[in-house]
């Protein structure tokens, strides 16, 4: 297994004068580590994904696998294997050949091969379709013999490219903990490419999160969605009100309808551009309590909780969601932030955490937006 | 029953149809295809139809509608004749060679204009039409002036040149659009597996393009031993293929010969269509393309 590295990569496309699908990014993903790279479509993620698996070369910067740059090195010799967006199975071979490719390309013996295929077929779950073309195979069947195919080859790195996007919803879901699975049980290096937040964030050790080109955070998924690094991560991931903040003259923080202290070791400037997250989650919904009065505008039902859409001075459309058991008030309504994020100038400056408020009830942590 | 219909009418037809009002009566329209069929048929078989009658008669005079006596004498005549066995031979020995080099000289260009990005792309690819796009009598008399200065005419290689000029569209486009067809993907794929761009090519981009390559090959093939204009000009008297032999035939001899002189010519097309049809639905392509 192998540990990868990429240092300052940079692609342009096209003519230099225009913005660079990737520009200058740098991340590390560990040995045996599981890492999505997501975000919006044209963010630079699959540039990034083809330039590690040699299908793109970077104007600047060095790909490394244990320390050995393998930027010289063509697709075939690299030790990555790619599994791709729809597949690309070979239609005119039979599932046995497509898996068996790389071997005999390799001159491997031909029980090796047999055994190898075999075994490869068995982990993801096809044994007995070795003799099936790939036009006679559900889209979920293609997409585990495209990853028997890269799996075969045992390689260091296994690269993935929005491999379940192609599936309808409930097999993505379910090939997301086959793929997890599966990938817990070989132990490899992988880098997934999506642009499924959901999906980023149950399958990922750590996500890296790029837009326009740039890697805007690389953390665990809980730490993302705790902490998000930049507005857009926090407006990208899961659900977040974006309020305009202000300092007020006494020092304390002005945030839509909130009124918090300045987080701690922020030393926010006036100078800077401030806009504070609130996730729906934070925002507590009492009858008469000592926050900003609200007028509740909209309740959706969704099962274990509510969404609800309340107007207050500085926030036309706040959402809170209120669990089940809760009731919510019919009048003198008020509301409260349990959590603020602050962003000066579009990064995360700090966090106004109230400390007499109470943690945010389980009912909701445990299910992210 | 009427009135039903008539009251019915204004919801089953939307307004402003005007003369193409059938097109919307379900039972009508179904009609129309089946007469359209039938028509087309009638059209395409009924020709061919009275050829096989002309092949097989002895004396067939204008009222009747069936000859009045069949017979093979004219079939013995010229399969016996030796104009006839060299023009065969003439035929068989210049559309597969005329096959091949156009294969050699268009297949490599193909590939290029399907997989290259370069100066006069698009320009070059469209100008493979410019033999096609004119009357051809006009070229060929253009070329053979050349011809005469390079002493070609009248030769093996001036008719096989001659047949070539007009295969270069088939042979470049339709496998140009086969390489067009195989997906940068499924070459990634490949280079991913650890095979390089050669073994690349052979094992997953020819095969996939290679029904393309064989409709172009047969279509080739057809056109070179069907070609007549040009053979016309730059072979005879000394080279006389199946086609140009026709002409003789058929003003100088009864109309049978002619007709069975047109079986002999479409024998070979229809072998290859059969062929082709074998190649081109069984197997893996069938099987490989259900899904994508």
């Amino acid at each position: 297994m192998a540990r990868l590295e990429l240092e300052h990569l940079v692609k342009r496309y096209g003519r230099s004068t225009e913005v660079a699908a990737v520009q200058d990014l740098s991340l590390e993903v560990n040995d045996g580590e599981f890492v999505c790279l997501l975000g919006p479509s044209g963010c630079g993620k699959t540039t990034t994904l083809r330039m590690i698996g040699g299908f793109l070369q970077p104007d600047s910067g060095d790909v490394l696998i244990d320390g050995v740059s393998i930027l010289s090195q063509p697709p075939e010799r690299r030790p990555t294997a790619m599994v791709f967006q729809r597949y690309a199975l070979w239609p005119h071979m039979s599932v046995f050949d497509n898996v068996a490719f790389g071997l005999q390309v390799r001159h491997r013996p031909r029980d090796e091969i047999r055994r190898r295929v075999e075994a490869t077929l068995e982990l993801v779950g096809l044994p007995g379709l070795a003799r099936r073309y790939p036009g006679q195979l559900s889209g979920g069947q293609q997409q585990r013999v495209a990853l028997a195919r890269a799996l075969v080859l045992e390689p260091r790195i296994l690269l993935l490219d929005e491999p379940l996007s192609n599936l309808d919803a409930q097999l993505r879901i379910y090939m997301r903990t086959e793929l997890t699975a599966i990938q817990r049980r070989v132990g490899i290096t992988t880098v997934f490419v999506t642009h499924d937040q959901e999906e980023a964030m149950s399958i990922a050790d750590r996500i890296a999160v790029m837009n326009v080109g740039v890697l805007e955070q690389m953390d665990a998924p809980e730490e993302i969605y705790a902490h998000p690094a930049s507005l857009f991560v926090a407006t990208f991931i899961g659900t977040m009100n974006r309020l305009d903040a202000h300092l007020s003259a006494d020092g304390r923080l002005r945030a839509g309808p909130f009124d918090v202290e300045q987080p701690e070791g922020a030393a926010l400037s006036s100078a800077a551009e401030l806009v504070a997250g609130v996730r729906p989650e934070d925002v507590i919904v009492e009858s008469g309590g000592e926050g900003t009065p609200a007028r509740i505008d909209h309740v959706v039902d969704l099962g274990h909780y509510r969404r609800v859409t309340l107007s207050a001075e500085g926030a036309a459309n706040l959402l809170a969601f209120v669990p089940k058991a809760e009731t919510l008030p019919s009048e003198l309504v008020t509301v409260r932030a349990r959590r603020v994020l602050v962003y000066a100038d579009g990064r995360l400056a700090g966090v106004a955490e109230p400390r007499e408020l109470a943690p945010v009830p389980a009912s909701l942590t445990s299910k992210r937006p | 029953m009427i009135s039903q219909e008539v009251r019915e009418q204004p919801q089953v037809r939307p307004s402003g149809v005007g003369a193409l009002w059938f097109v919307h009566v379900p039972e009508l329209r179904k009609a129309m295809g089946l007469i359209l069929v039938f028509a087309l048929s009638a059209f395409l078989l009924l020709p061919l139809l009275t050829l096989l009658f002309w092949a097989f008669t002895d004396e067939w005079r204008y009222p009747s509608i069936l000859p009045q006596s069949f017979s093979l004498r004219w079939w013995d005549w010229v399969l016996t004749n030796g104009d006839v066995g060299s023009a065969v031979r003439y035929s068989f020995i210049t559309a597969p060679v005329v096959t091949l080099l156009s294969a050699a000289i268009c297949l490599p260009a193909a590939y290029a204009f399907s997989r290259f990005r370069f100066p006069l792309r698009r320009t070059l690819f469209i100008s493979l039409l410019a033999a096609n796009a004119f009357p051809k009598i006009g070229l060929y008399v253009a070329i053979a002036t050349l011809f005469y200065r390079l002493n070609l005419m009248g030769t093996y290689w001036g008719v096989v040149l001659i047949q070539l000029v007009g295969t270069l569209v088939i042979m470049t486009w339709i496998p140009a659009a086969g390489f067009d067809s195989v997906a940068r993907d499924l070459e990634d794929a490949a280079r991913d597996a650890g095979a390089g761009p050669l073994r690349v090519f052979w094992k997953i981009t020819l095969p996939l393009a290679m029904p393309a390559i064989i409709v172009a090959a047969f279509l080739t093939f057809i056109a070179a031993f069907d070609e007549a204009q040009g053979t016309l000009i730059v072979g005879s008297p000394t080279i006389v293929t199946m086609p140009t032999l026709m002409y003789t035939l058929v003003t100088n001899y009864p109309q049978p010969v002619g007709a069975i002189f047109s079986i002999l010519l479409s024998a070979p097309s229809v072998v290859l269509l059969l062929i082709a049809r074998r190649f081109l639905l069984g197997g893996y392509l069938a099987a490989g393309f259900k899904g994508r």
